[in-house]
């Protein structure tokens, strides 16, 4: 199972050459993605692992005149194949052969670390060992024999700190040994499994025998069919009945004669190894104090005061990213207190703002210079209309993802995120959600597109599908902008604009609620509530550097692949509003307009007749922010606020209206998102006709309610 | 089971135990003793109180979800 080391020939990845394959492996919180970017710098890029969901890291390092290509596979606690995680990891090892294999272990939490090391060196021998945060551990009294672990696992030791860069000379000259075949194992690791050994044994020479599974290590997978995986048992059944029925009555035999599950004889085992290894390397132990910061564990853990801290938390990185996109809701605070220079200046200076300015200019530039060349109209239009709209809306996008991909990163990075999934538990698994979901929702609010991503935090399926096709729900920062509009222009006084506000967002958060019960029982088939396990790692100074880097490489991933699409369809509308059957030039008898009117009729069960409402509702698709626009564009108006006044809906038709906005589909972005990231098209098309039944319903609900209690 | 083996649940904030046996669903289960909880681990409960139980084992502290607590069992030690 040992790749040919003297193939000096070049590989290949992407069309890129290198010499040697390096994965980089670690469990969750080991500071595998700060040693990945030291390692890497600005050559790192996030994509995706090919036909999955799961976020994979590449990038490249020279040392001593050869090009290393890192892979950096995904933190997992084991490589059973247990989640997709798992799975891509092991299936990369087994079938891309790496050349090393460099295994982070976090020196703070070293059983745990050393249990999952043990796994890859059982898979493969060509590992190289860093043993991360070492002066952390050290400052709190830990010595580690590096010298005797080597001997002990035949594989070089290095202790590092990725953070802070030492260690990393040593590492890469470690990785060019191992990757060249100077130093590592030949053959994989071997742990003993006392009692166990024998029908290890068994089974491995069933395989052999049936010539099932060839490329991996036969030991490894007996173990792995023994530990219950069910992927290789399927294989088995599917190949080969016989075997499978001989292996069955193997592990039936196991149970029988020692009353237990094997996976819990070798997990029982590999434990009981990693405890004989530390008690022979470890040299001195001495009981740290709490650190003062560990305290805030008393306030954040605290069944009352941390979800009220929690939400606390949450809710100010989401008006902090708020305030900087589009200045809500400060700008509203200071013209409430009468400071309508300030709230003026703080719209004005919003990214959001400062971005359509500065498409606003180069789109005028262009018509202009356009008109002294003589351009055909047409195609100014499709410019200035069409295409620079497109990539704006696009564009305007990337800050806002950008901001919520930092404070979400350093949320991670903290540990502050695991503690935050602990106190909203309670209140999620009464909908048959864990904590963690917190995170897509918060994300949520900024924009659907990272909260649906989001969700790859999520740990079963149906959970997660659930999550991803009822979050266009949660109303965001685009709809927030509509939502502001149509309060101003159809309701009066501060009281009732606020009521109105604040119940949609009730509005929202329940309907996501209820629906996410009915939902995870009646269509996903869940049958028991998920339960939350999750590590709560030691507090930690996150790293910027990382954070930045991080960040900016998933908003771009992002920008990439949802940007075209958005790009495409918005050239699309425009062509809509632009031709028509008759040769007039008039919004009114546009192609997008006639569409609108034939689709009128089903308005009339809230008693709207107006065309320009479905035409709205029909281009709002896009983004939600165009249901304004196209507004703006078919009343003639210039101020978006008179634009939705000039509607003459009564207070109870506006609500009922605003309703409908709010919850009637997700926006074309979402949708290729909720597809990128399900991968069914199915799905994606009940996600939309679940949002299109609830906004139709509680619309419809509102309104005739209403009209019962006397409203008009 | 002797009468001081007791759901996970039970055991009060700062008391020590020694994790007899796991019997929730295979996925959590496995989940468990991957991150170290095998049965003859010694546990220390930080935190019991609504919503998830806090545990130190082997030198990491985890959540897990009040329900799994009731499947995990274990015997107290003074």
């Amino acid at each position: 199972m040992v790749t040919d080391n003297s193939d000096r020939e070049k590989h290949r990845s992407q069309g890129r050459k290198y010499d040697f394959l390096i994965a980089l492996a670690a469990q969750p919180n080991a500071g595998k993605t700060t040693l990945f970017n030291t390692l890497t710098g600005k050559t790192g890029y996030v994509g995706n692992w090919p036909g999955k969901t799961v976020e994979r890291m590449e990038g490249e390092f020279v040392h001593h005149g050869k090009i290393f290509h890192v892979i950096d596979l995904p933190g997992i606690y084991s490589l059973s194949a247990l989640t997709l995680e798992e799975f891509v990891s092991r299936e990369f090892i087994v079938d891309e052969r790496p050349h090393a294999i460099v295994v982070l272990l976090d020196a703070e939490a070293l059983e745990r670390s050393f249990y999952f090391l043990l796994q890859v060196l059982e898979l493969m021998g060509k590992v190289i060992v860093a043993i991360n945060k070492y002066d952390l551990a050290q400052s709190k009294g830990l010595h580690i024999n590096t010298e005797r672990l080597e001997n002990e696992l035949g594989v070089p030791v290095i202790a590092i700190s990725a953070l802070k860069k030492t260690g990393l000379g040593e590492l890469l000259d470690r990785i060019v040994d191992v990757a060249e075949g100077r130093l590592g194992r030949e053959e994989e690791f071997r742990i003993e499994y006392g009692p166990l050994e024998h029908y290890v044994n068994r089974i491995e020479n069933i395989l052999i025998e049936h010539n099932l599974f060839e490329k991996y290590p036969r030991r490894w997978v007996a173990l792995r069919i023994l530990e219950g995986d069910l992927y290789f048992m399927k294989e088995v059944e599917e190949k080969d009945s016989r075997a499978a029925k001989a292996i069955e009555d193997i592990i039936e035999e196991i149970k029988k004669v020692y009353k237990k599950d094997p996976v819990e004889i070798i997990i029982l085992y590999r434990y009981k190894f990693v405890n004989d290894l530390l008690s022979r390397v470890i040299e001195k132990v001495r009981v740290s104090e709490k650190r003062f910061i560990e305290k805030l564990d008393s306030i954040l853990l605290n069944p009352f005061s941390g979800p009220i801290l929690s939400s606390l938390i949450l809710l100010s990185m989401m008006s902090f990213a708020f305030i900087i996109n589009t200045g809500f809701p400060l700008n509203y605070a200071f013209r409430s207190l009468g400071y309508e220079v300030i709230a003026e200046y703080i719209e004005e200076n919003s990214l959001s703002s400062i971005i359509s300015k500065i498409f606003s200019v180069i789109a005028e530039y262009f018509r202009s210079v356009a008109v002294s060349y003589n351009v055909q109209d047409w195609l100014v239009d499709l410019v200035v209309e069409g295409i620079i709209p497109g990539v704006g809306s696009v564009l305007t996008f990337l800050p806002l993802i950008f901001i919520v991909n930092v404070l979400m990163a350093i949320l991670e990075d903290s540990g502050l995120m695991s503690r935050i999934a602990v106190s909203f538990d309670r209140l999620l698994k009464k909908v048959g959600l864990t904590g963690k979901t917190i995170f897509p929702l918060t994300l949520s609010l900024g924009c659907n597109v990272p909260g649906i991503m989001g969700t790859r935090i999520l740990e079963t399926d149906e959970e997660r599908l659930s999550a991803i096709v009822l979050m266009p729900l949660i109303i965001c920062q685009a709809r927030l902008f509509v939502l502001l509009i149509m309060v101003s222009a159809l309701f009066t006084g501060a009281i009732m604009q606020t009521f109105v506000i604040a119940s949609i967002y009730i509005i929202s958060v329940t309907l996501f609620l209820i629906f996410n019960k009915v939902i995870t029982k009646r269509v996903f088939k869940q049958k028991e509530v998920p339960e939350l396990i999750i590590e709560l790692p030691s507090y930690h100074l996150p790293s910027f550097r990382v954070i930045r880097w991080i960040s900016w490489e998933r908003s771009k991933s992002f920008i990439i692949k949802a940007g075209t699409i958005i790009f495409l369809f918005s050239i699309i509308l425009w062509a809509l509003l632009y031709f028509g059957p008759s040769t007039t030039q008039n919004v009114e008898e546009s192609y997008g307009a006639l569409i609108a009117k034939t689709v009128t009729p089903a308005l009339s069960i809230i008693d709207i007749d107006n065309w320009i409402i479905p035409f709205a509702l029909i281009f709002g698709w896009i983004a939600k922010e165009i249901f304004i626009t196209s507004i703006v564009i078919a009343t003639g108006k210039i101020s978006p606020i008179e634009a939705v006044a000039s509607l003459t809906l009564t207070p109870l038709q506006s609500y009922a209206l605003l309703v409908l906005v709010m919850f009637y589909s997700p926006c074309l972005a979402a949708f290729v998102t909720i597809f990128s990231e399900t991968r069914s098209f199915k799905l994606t098309v009940f996600s939309v006709i679940v949002s299109l039944l609830i906004g139709f319903t509680a619309s419809i609900s509102v309104y005739w309610i209403g009209r019962i209690l006397g409203y008009i | 089971m002797s009468d001081d083996v007791v759901p996970l649940s039970t055991m009060p904030e700062n008391s020590k135990c020694v994790v007899e046996e796991l019997s929730a669903g295979v996925g959590l289960t496995r989940r468990l003793m991957e991150m170290g909880m095998v049965p003859g681990t010694e546990v220390e409960v930080v935190r019991n109180n609504l919503g998830p139980i806090i545990v130190r084992v082997r030198g990491i502290t985890i959540a897990i979800g009040r329900g799994m607590a009731h499947h995990i069992f274990v015997k107290k030690i003074e």
